[in-house]
């Protein structure tokens, strides 16, 4: 046998014999917190949700080791969260909602007040915040609450408080909409379409049919920002007047403006349009009415002033009898094509009048505002929405088409 | 010399077959955490950068106070810290790892593909600008820098075309799988990647130099879940595909009793391509059951690094739906990349002499002109509010239009060729190489009016489907961007979206509006069977975008010279700054920008302003 030969059969035999299997050290330690549900006595399912009031839950808790079974050594405090539409509440770098504590391994009968959820939900347990922490986790059995409804997603948690415009509920959740709160009856219908999404109000008809006429309340109405032309699950474009099945997607406040992001819409695009079922528009209280309060004064005001427009947020609204201010000298007409309306019928130079409504007609045909400056328009109707960003504080409508401006 | 072969062999073996041994957890029936580190489209962003940080980048926690952003050193450190506060972690990527700074355009993906194995990832999916330098060089990089799993299930490998082969005969196939199992402590799993397809067309047509065919996403991916997930605890998407196709890779019309429902094995889609944060992530149900697939993107240029932590309620029969492992809650975070954040060390130390040598070769610092547009907090944008024609594009577009060598009647670009905007202050290199990141240059073609209007229709119709807003910038033509309207019918279909009004020539628009109807007297209109000498880029001109009627014209001559190139020229002869302040100065308050940076060019909103050459139109 040669020299080489040898050596590299030598190698060969050295390395088959002695580095082929490398050992490692077993799991060792707690991987897990199991949590077995005590109160209510079933999570409920799909078709058979809890009621809104059993919020209470009662859970036993065990810690398991890698072998599966109880680990005896772990007594230790744990956090306690609830997780629905897709975030925890609240987050795991906040105050958890409560804390167990855990010796030799079990927990039992620990309680735990929920304080909001919707949908699919499940307590999120887990070890991270002790002095030395396993980050074992566990999740309860879900709990199953119902879907929100749009007036969920959509209304403040106080009509009264400061930030009731810009603050609501479930923002930052990911929802999916897809029951009405009016049962049988409700309706989910595009009240318009434009480039970049849909408004959609839960509406009620006559009846299971969805026969016409319908009507919506405060807080009905969402936007959808699907960024580009809104389409239906077949890809279909989405068309006003339509009835859908749902929407889910994001939440979030956008300079003011509640809107649903990323969003899916379920049904056909195109489908089912019956424009005859959109709600019929809510008219702007002004100062020209005898009504003590209006919709420009303070959320303090007789009839909650402001609040008005936030509950009609996303909605078809018209004003009536608004004179068309100045557009020559007006900024926000040179940047943004908004024109002004004035309800009060002084019109002018409206810039620094927080009594007005912002006005955009961009992309229908025939509208030349700075040729209407000076008129007193009979009635005008458009999709509310509002823009708060810093000290310009707004509100616009979107006429959909013509048919929305009464001239004269 | 064959007995020395023989042993070699034998040793190869003996060295493939050493194995781990460890005794396994029960894990059957535990909620088991896993954190899932999820980076995405980091485009070459390795070094840290500057930007202003828009409405949602700021509300995801990325202040301009914590300037420069980005930077693989810091992310390995925010990967670290998630692995130390997890027991069971895996860092995956959406793709895109290549293209966007000068890193990338000197070393050709080398430092992006050194620093992430490094760094710990482990697998990331092919994005479509992985292949920018072609299937060789991708190979090449995957070959001999990466040590984490390249992943791409929904390609099929044809036999590679010669260019994209090594001298051993190896190419992507030999580096690319479609899957790879992980054993986290006793959790199996499994990780399936689907790589983009939309984008590159080139792979549909013929002269295929990637050498791969795309296959059905849908069903590419259910064969691969039925074979995996019997083995698996969790089966997770890493995917370059885009939003609404990753959507579409679960079911979730689940009440449509004709809903085909194959890919309910789905636990985790982690995507990218569109640069998107989806923060709270979506939840696409699954089935009828109630289930989920939890679906991810987690941004772009290294602004973010992902953090999904899941618990996973560990099944005693993966191959059985009912009693398989699931996914039963989440919480998802976005980390900022930020300067509150320190370097890990060792990658720093591995990035820094590529740092020495780019700053050997490109004066990244050097400043060629100013921005300053009024009012005082504008800046020059690449997307105009109108949707029509912008600012930086017309500059881009114009640049090209009027470079020495190629005096072209009008040019035409596409929008996505420009990748930011040009912020306030100085402009350097640097940032040129952020703003056109792509070696992208100058292609003269000659075009006939109706080819002009093929191809402007095309704009049209994509710009209509994206909201409105216009997916070419123009200079030297100015058109109504119809996106909807009447437009005719193809195939008995009405057609709402077109180009009208189509004039050659400058400030087209009555008045100069950019609202205003076009004035005849003006510009002369696009006549269908006149010949046009037209400026593109050599993207679109080969059909990049689905710039479909360029891709086809044979007239075609590539003039070799760079947009970036061509624009630095064409700033350079912009009006010279004056007595303009340094508004960025923080050591010599007031001082003169020509004093700090001598003789430049200062861009106001004067320059190329938005003009109206593209109008937005509903009729």
């Amino acid at each position: 046998m040669k020299p080489t030969y040898a050596a590299a059969v030598l190698g060969t035999i050295t390395v088959l014999g002695g580095a082929c299997t490398e050992m490692k050290d077993p799991v060792e330690g707690t991987q897990s917190l199991k949590v077995d549900l005590v109160a209510p006595a079933s999570g409920g399912s799909k078709t058979e949700r809890l009621l809104d009031t059993q919020r209470t839950i009662t859970v036993n808790l065990s810690a398991l080791d890698a072998a599966g079974e109880v680990d005896a050594s772990f007594s230790r405090t744990v956090q306690v969260y609830e997780q629905f539409l897709g975030t925890l509440t609240p987050k795991l770098t906040e105050a958890p909602l409560g804390t167990f504590t855990v010796q030799n391994g079990k927990a039992t009968s620990q309680t735990v007040t929920l304080p909001l959820a919707f949908g699919p939900t499940t307590l999120w347990i887990d070890d991270g915040k002790s002095g030395e922490p396993t980050y074992a986790t566990g999740t309860s059995p879900i709990l199953w609450y119902r879907d929100p409804f749009i007036s969920d997603l959509q209304t403040p948690t106080s009509e009264t408080a400061i930030d009731a415009l810009s603050s609501i509920p479930l923002k930052a959740k990911q929802v999916s909409v897809t029951t009405s709160r009016y049962g049988a009856r409700g309706r989910f219908v595009v009240t318009s379409v434009f480039s970049q999404g849909y408004t959609v109000s839960d509406v009620e008809c006559a009846d299971a049919n969805g026969t016409p006429p319908c009507t919506a309340q405060a807080y009905d109405h969402a936007l959808v920002f699907s960024f580009s032309s809104p389409r239906g699950a077949d890809g279909g474009p989405i068309v006003e007047g339509q009835t859908i099945d749902g929407f889910a997607g994001g939440v979030d406040e956008f300079n003011g403006l509640t809107e649903i992001g990323f969003p899916q819409t379920f049904g056909g695009g195109g489908k089912n349009v019956n424009k005859a079922r959109e709600p019929i528009p809510a008219i702007i209280d002004t100062e020209t009415t005898v009504t003590p309060g209006t919709w420009f004064d303070a959320l303090t005001a007789p009839g909650g002033g402001v609040i008005n427009f936030e509950r009609n947020e996303a909605a078809p609204i018209t004003l009536l009898n608004g004179k068309v201010c100045d557009t020559a000298a007006d900024a926000d007409y040179a940047t943004y094509k908004q024109w002004k309306l004035d309800p009060s019928g002084v019109g002018g130079n409206c810039s620094g009048n927080k009594k007005v409504i912002n006005v955009i007609t961009t992309g229908i045909a025939g509208i030349d505002p700075p040729a209407l400056v000076g008129r007193t328009l009979p009635s005008v109707t458009g999709v509310l929405r509002p823009v708060s960003i810093g000290t310009f504080n707004v509100w616009i409508i979107y006429p959909r088409s013509a048919a929305d401006l009464v001239l004269q | 010399m064959h007995r020395l072969f023989a042993a070699g062999v034998a040793l190869l073996l003996a060295v493939a077959s050493c194995t781990v041994d460890r005794p396994q957890p029960n894990l059957v029936g535990q909620d088991i955490r896993l954190t899932l580190i999820h980076t995405s489209d980091i485009h070459s962003r390795l070094f840290p950068y500057t930007f202003k940080p828009n409405t949602f980048d700021q509300g995801y926690g990325l202040l301009p106070a914590n300037a420069p952003f980005g930077g693989i050193a810091r992310i390995s450190t925010i990967a670290k810290k998630i692995r130390a506060t997890s027991n069971r972690s895996l860092w995956l990527d959406s793709g895109d790892c290549f293209q966007g700074a000068p890193v990338f355009n000197e070393f050709k993906g080398e430092a992006e593909m050194r620093s992430l194995s490094l760094a710990g990832m482990d697998g990331a999916v092919l994005g479509n600008h992985e292949f920018d330098l072609g299937a060789r060089n991708l190979f090449d990089k995957i070959d001999n820098f990466a040590t984490f799993p390249l992943l791409a299930a929904n390609y099929a490998w044809d036999d590679p075309p010669p260019g994209a082969v090594d001298p051993n005969g190896r190419s992507l196939r030999d580096v690319v799988s479609p899957f790879q199992m992980y054993n986290i402590d006793g959790l199996r799993v499994t990780v399936i990647g689907m790589g983009n397809t939309s984008t590159i067309t080139s792979i549909y047509e013929g002269g295929n130099s990637l050498g791969f065919r795309p296959l059905d996403d849908t069903a590419a991916l259910e064969g691969w879940v039925r074979i995996l997930r019997p083995m698996s605890d969790v089966i997770v998407v890493v995917s370059h595909l885009g939003l609404d196709e990753d959507e579409n890779l679960t079911a979730s019309q689940v009440d449509d009793p004709n809903a085909m429902l194959p890919l309910q094995g789905v636990d985790v889609i982690l995507g990218g391509h569109l640069h998107i944060v989806t923060n709270p992530p979506k939840i696409i149900p699954n089935d009828d059951k109630g289930h989920t697939t939890v679906l991810v993107h987690s941004g772009a240029f290294a602004k973010f690094v992902g953090r999904l932590d899941l618990v996973v309620h560990v099944g005693d029969s993966n191959g059985d739906p009912d009693r398989r492992s699931r996914v039963t809650s989440f919480t998802y975070v976005n980390l900022p990349v930020d300067s509150t954040t320190n370097d890990d060390p060792v990658i720093a130390n591995l990035m820094w002499p590529y740092s020495v040598k780019i700053n050997q070769d490109i004066d990244l610092n050097g400043v060629f002109s100013y921005v300053n547009p009024m009012p005082a907090t504008a800046k020059i944008v690449r997307n105009d509010p109108s949707g029509g024609d912008s600012q930086l594009g017309n500059l881009v577009a114009r640049s090209m239009q009027l470079q020495e060598g190629v005096e072209a009647e009008f040019a035409i670009t596409n929008s996505l060729g420009i990748r930011a905007d040009f912020e306030r202050g100085p402009l350097t290199i640097e940032q040129m190489y952020n703003v056109f990141p792509f070696e992208n240059s100058i292609t003269v073609m000659y075009l006939s009016g109706q080819e002009v209007q093929d191809t402007l229709d095309f704009v049209a119709r994509k710009s209509a489907s994206r909201g409105c807003r216009t997916q070419a910038q123009v200079s030297g033509i100015t058109f109504d961007m119809v996106c909807s309207g009447d437009c005719g019918t193809f195939q008995g279909q009405p057609v709402t979206a077109c180009a009208k009004n189509i004039y050659v020539g400058d400030h087209c628009r009555m008045d100069n509006k950019p609202d205003a109807a076009v004035d005849p007297s003006k510009c002369a209109r696009l006549g269908p069977s006149s010949l046009y000498r037209v400026a593109v880029n050599d993207y679109i001109a080969s059909g990049g975008s689905g710039f479909q009627v360029l891709k086809r014209n044979s007239s075609k001559q590539d003039t070799g010279i760079s947009l970036r190139d061509a624009l630095r020229v064409f700033l350079n002869r912009q009006n010279r700054c004056t007595d303009q302040i340094d508004e960025t100065d923080t050591v010599v308050p007031q001082r003169k920008v020509t004093e700090r940076y001598g003789t430049i060019s200062c861009l106001t909103e004067i320059n190329e302003v938005h003009d109206g050459r593209i109008r937005p139109v509903f009729e």
